[in-house]
């Protein structure tokens, strides 16, 4: 049997067909090399060197790099860790196990889909966080984190999300739940500073006139004999209660006399009151808040539902934003390519005539566009070119300046008069806005058969 | 009917004013000379000096306007919320202004807590102190008292409402005389269109408190602040320790306050507007709980100034004496003659029983004339005229029935300390020490 300390003197070591790099310093670790191996164990002492190793190697971008699987050499730490954000430790079993382990999450991690950059920074963390959950195949639970300013974390999310930006789990999270490719049960709910989003609030009672937290509350006391109402300090005669109005003894509650109420004196502007004023302190940034001005967040155990785990394989790129606002009958360009593919396997196997129609807007010929006018843009492209299809026909938006077409069950006539048209009509519409009337859109039509591949 | 005219007057022409005074001696030494004689005098003594009460009056006014003192309203009660920003709102419009608002919640187990504290934030109400355990008027008011930090305290009950210069009006009072403890504000009925057990109110409380009140306050034997809407000096509640266990806590402070040697003033001007019963049922629960407070707090518990001891006083003494011969002792008198009307007139009891009826109208006509006079709202309280023949019903036979019953109940009894009105703990202590 190969224990693990046999490791610990190894920079990479081979165990049956895995390679395992042993990393001993934070400096030790090169992505392309790590690149080369399976998994990583940290053989570090120090746990805050640790801590930082697993942070870098969580916020690589490339998949292989950030979901490598990761062992800690437990013997040697100083402390426990903060992160949850690695897979195993070394010493508590053999390295059979590890193996075990690593097979089955690199795997899984062969599943991913390479995306490329994606360029809005959440959907690029979620698509990780949603990646990690995939390939550990777990539930992505919460953990109270006293390191956390949330007082929750998740793991992964405790790598890749720096501890003074907590709140950006919450809204990486909340994201993918908003989209469905998370299920949450919820397990608690937080509460957080308005200024910096700590959940470290102390609640405080405080004075509703000068909000100063020097208060004392005295009960009120009712005699019953005289009807006489005081705070207990009036009816207090050393050891005794004895009432100031009849000078009468005090001895029995429910039958001399009850406590209805309570009052409170603040000792520093002398207001007396009843209803404490609620503040909430927050510890981190020192503000001081209305308590029903916290925001209030809903900690969630997450687990990734089916459109989640197709996401994992096939790509986000822009699903999320599309999703809201490009017409549902506009296929993502995963499905889509599933679709092109049945089509070609129904058109080799049933003599059926279909078109697979390529359309490009050249990018040099319009102006400069932002994300959300992307957006409007493609939309608007997208309604004219189903102006022409039939409700049979499939569309795809790769980008904004490119779109795909299957045009089922129609003969080479057709398509190319559909292609003329939808062309001709595009290009009038984007050249009217344009000073130069150069060619905008460029166009390809081929047909449906073997080898034909989606560009 | 119409035979028996001739008969009936025949009957009165001859009879002469001997036997006159003879068959009807309770209405001539009683209640002519009381509530006409009486009355008028001093009604036309107080017509007299209106010129005097002027300026003092102006003078008044005018030391309280550089004065301003912070004065403190307490409104003490249960399930009340309803009514407290429409009071809150009434008491906003008010030309006195240095006011803070203490409203005490006894134990109200609707919406009050939450009306309450919402005004207190919103600062409509300086405090609003609320005891989880309900412990009766009493000791709500008491709760207010001991937070009041004004010069002078005005209670006032939550469902009334205030003419604009009530306030001020309450308060002048106290700077015409530092002998004055206590200034009662002028009740009237605000719902008398309601129905006729509400319109015979609303007379009945023109007679009694504001024209009633007027006399017995230049008498100066004044008894009774009423909790609707009366004005205190806060040294003096909290010398007295504040409200004792009720019902009827209302007439205890003020001869308590009468007893340590102040004045008690009404003031015709604070008036207050508030809501009578308007069933007879309802009518009957409540002035059979203010009558037996008479039994309980001015025979029983304040029996001290009836005796010739060291606090002796004249005027408490008539004061509480007037109030009880025309209530108690009268009510037993009237039980006298009745027998002896039918053992002594047997013969001619259908002319003495209608004329009986036709004095009583007269009265109450004169009576009603005199409240027309004083009045500030003549003419909507003109609306009242047309059932004043009732009176005779209501005031005569249906109050005194209620009352004597009341006074029965309370001396062979002391059904009062029975009464929900106050919670068992409180009545039950009160009893046992007698008060």
């Amino acid at each position: 049997m190969f224990k693990l300390h046999q490791l610990n003197t190894a920079k990479s070591k081979r165990y049956q067909e895995l390679q395992f790099l042993t990393i001993e310093s934070i400096n030790e670790y090169d992505s392309e090399k790590a690149h080369a191996h399976d998994a990583i164990i940290l053989n570090i002492k120090n746990a805050l060197e640790a801590e930082e190793s697993i942070n870098l190697i969580r916020q690589q971008t490339s998949v292989s790099d950030y979901l490598k699987p990761i062992f800690i050499s437990k013997e040697s730490l100083n402390r426990q860790l903060r992160t949850r954000s690695y897979d195993g430790f070394t010493d508590a079993v053999n390295l059979q196990a590890i193996a075990q382990t690593t097979r089955k999450i690199n795997e899984r991690i062969s599943k991913v889909y390479r995306t490329k950059t994606i360029n809005d920074y959440k959907q690029q963390q979620l698509f990780k966080v949603l990646a990690f959950t995939f390939t550990r195949n777990i539930h992505l639970d919460p953990y109270t984190s006293r390191y956390s300013k949330l007082g929750y974390s998740y793991p992964f999310l405790d790598a890749l999300i720096e501890e003074e930006h907590s709140q950006e789990i919450l809204e990486i999270v909340e994201l993918g739940l908003r989209e469905e490719l998370f299920s949450g049960k919820i397990n608690d709910k937080i509460h957080l500073c308005t200024s910096c989003s700590s959940s470290y609030i102390n609640i405080r009672e405080t004075c509703p006139k000068c909000h100063s937290i020097d208060i004392t509350e005295k009960d009120l006391i009712h005699h019953f004999r005289c009807a006489h109402i005081a705070p207990m300090e009036d009816f207090q005669k050393e050891d005794n209660l004895t009432c100031p109005k009849c000078d009468h003894k005090l001895r029995h509650i429910g039958i001399d006399y009850d406590k209805p109420s309570v009052m409170y004196n603040c000792n520093t502007c002398h207001h007396e009151f009843q209803e404490p004023e609620m503040k909430s302190y927050c510890i981190d940034c020192h503000k001081e808040d209305e308590i029903h001005h916290l925001v209030e967040k809903k900690i969630y155990e997450f687990s990734l539902t089916p459109k989640g785990d197709e996401v994992v394989k096939y790509g986000l790129e822009k699903l999320i934003n599309s999703n809201e606002e490009i017409p549902k009958d506009v296929l993502s360009c995963s499905f889509f390519k599933l679709m092109l593919q049945q089509e070609i396997e129904r058109a080799t196997n049933h003599d059926i005539t279909s078109f697979h129609l390529k359309m490009n807007i050249n990018k040099n010929q319009v102006p400069q566009m932002t994300e959300s006018t992307e957006v409007g843009f493609k939309k608007e492209i997208i309604s004219i070119i189903k102006g022409y299809l039939l409700s049979s026909d499939l569309i795809t938006a790769v980008s904004a300046y490119e779109y795909q077409i299957l045009l089922t069950n129609t003969d080479i006539h057709k398509a190319n008069e559909l292609t003329g048209l939808i062309t001709n009509n595009l290009n009038k519409l984007i050249t009217d806005n344009l000073s130069e009337q150069n060619e905008t859109i460029w166009s390809e039509l081929k047909p449906i058969q073997q080898g034909l591949k989606m560009a | 009917m119409k035979e028996l005219l001739p008969e009936y007057l025949q009957y009165w022409v001859t009879v002469g004013l001997e036997k006159f005074i003879r068959i009807f001696w309770y209405f001539v030494i009683f209640e002519f000379t009381r509530y006409v004689i009486l009355d008028y005098i001093v009604a036309f003594i107080f017509w007299l000096r209106r010129k005097k009460r002027k300026e003092n009056w102006d003078i008044a006014a005018q030391k309280l306007r550089i004065e301003n003192p912070l004065i403190s309203i307490i409104i003490p009660g249960k399930n009340e919320g309803e009514h407290i920003y429409k009071l809150v709102k009434s008491l906003s419009e008010q030309t006195y202004r240095n006011f803070e608002l203490i409203v005490v919640d006894d134990g109200s187990d609707d919406e009050t807590p939450i009306i309450g504290k919402n005004l207190e934030k919103n600062g409509l109400i300086t405090m609003f102190l609320r005891n989880d355990q309900r412990g009766g008027k009493a000791s709500a008011a008491n709760t207010a008292l001991r937070f009041c930090k004004g010069k002078y305290v005005v209670h006032l009950d939550a469902d009334c409402s205030f003419d604009r210069d009530a306030i001020e009006n309450v308060l002048i009072p106290f700077y015409m005389d530092e002998k004055i403890g206590a200034v009662g504000g002028n009740v009237k009925v605000r719902n008398y269109e309601d129905s006729l057990c509400s319109r015979l109110q609303a007379i009945e409380y023109l007679k009694t408190i504001s024209v009633g009140r007027i006399i017995t306050s230049t008498l100066g034997i004044y008894k009774i602040v009423s909790g609707a809407f009366g004005g205190f000096k806060l040294e003096i509640l909290q010398s007295i320790g504040g409200w004792d266990i009720g019902p009827g806590l209302d007439g205890d402070i003020t001869v308590k306050i009468r007893k340590s040697g102040y004045k008690i003033h009404f003031e015709p001007k604070a008036i207050c507007l508030t809501n009578a019963p308007n069933k007879f049922k309802k009518l009957t629960k409540q002035r059979l709980r203010w009558d037996k407070s008479i039994i309980r707090f001015r025979v029983r518990k304040h029996k001290d100034v009836y005796l010739p001891n060291a606090n002796f006083k004249w005027l408490n003494f008539l004061s509480l004496f007037e109030n009880v011969f025309y209530n108690v002792i009268l009510d037993i008198t009237w039980l006298v003659y009745i027998i002896d009307v039918i053992i002594n007139f047997s013969g001619s009891l259908k002319f003495v029983i209608l004329m009986n009826i036709t004095l009583y109208m007269v009265v109450a006509y004169i009576q009603m004339l005199s409240a027309y006079i004083f009045s500030e709202r003549r003419k909507e309280e003109l609306k009242l005229w047309n059932v004043l023949p009732l009176m005779t019903i209501y005031s005569g036979l249906y109050l005194r029935i209620v009352r004597t019953s009341a006074y029965i109940k309370e001396f062979f009894f002391k059904e009062s300390y029975d009464d929900p009105w106050n919670p068992e703990k409180s009545s039950s202590m009160a009893k046992r020490y007698g008060f």
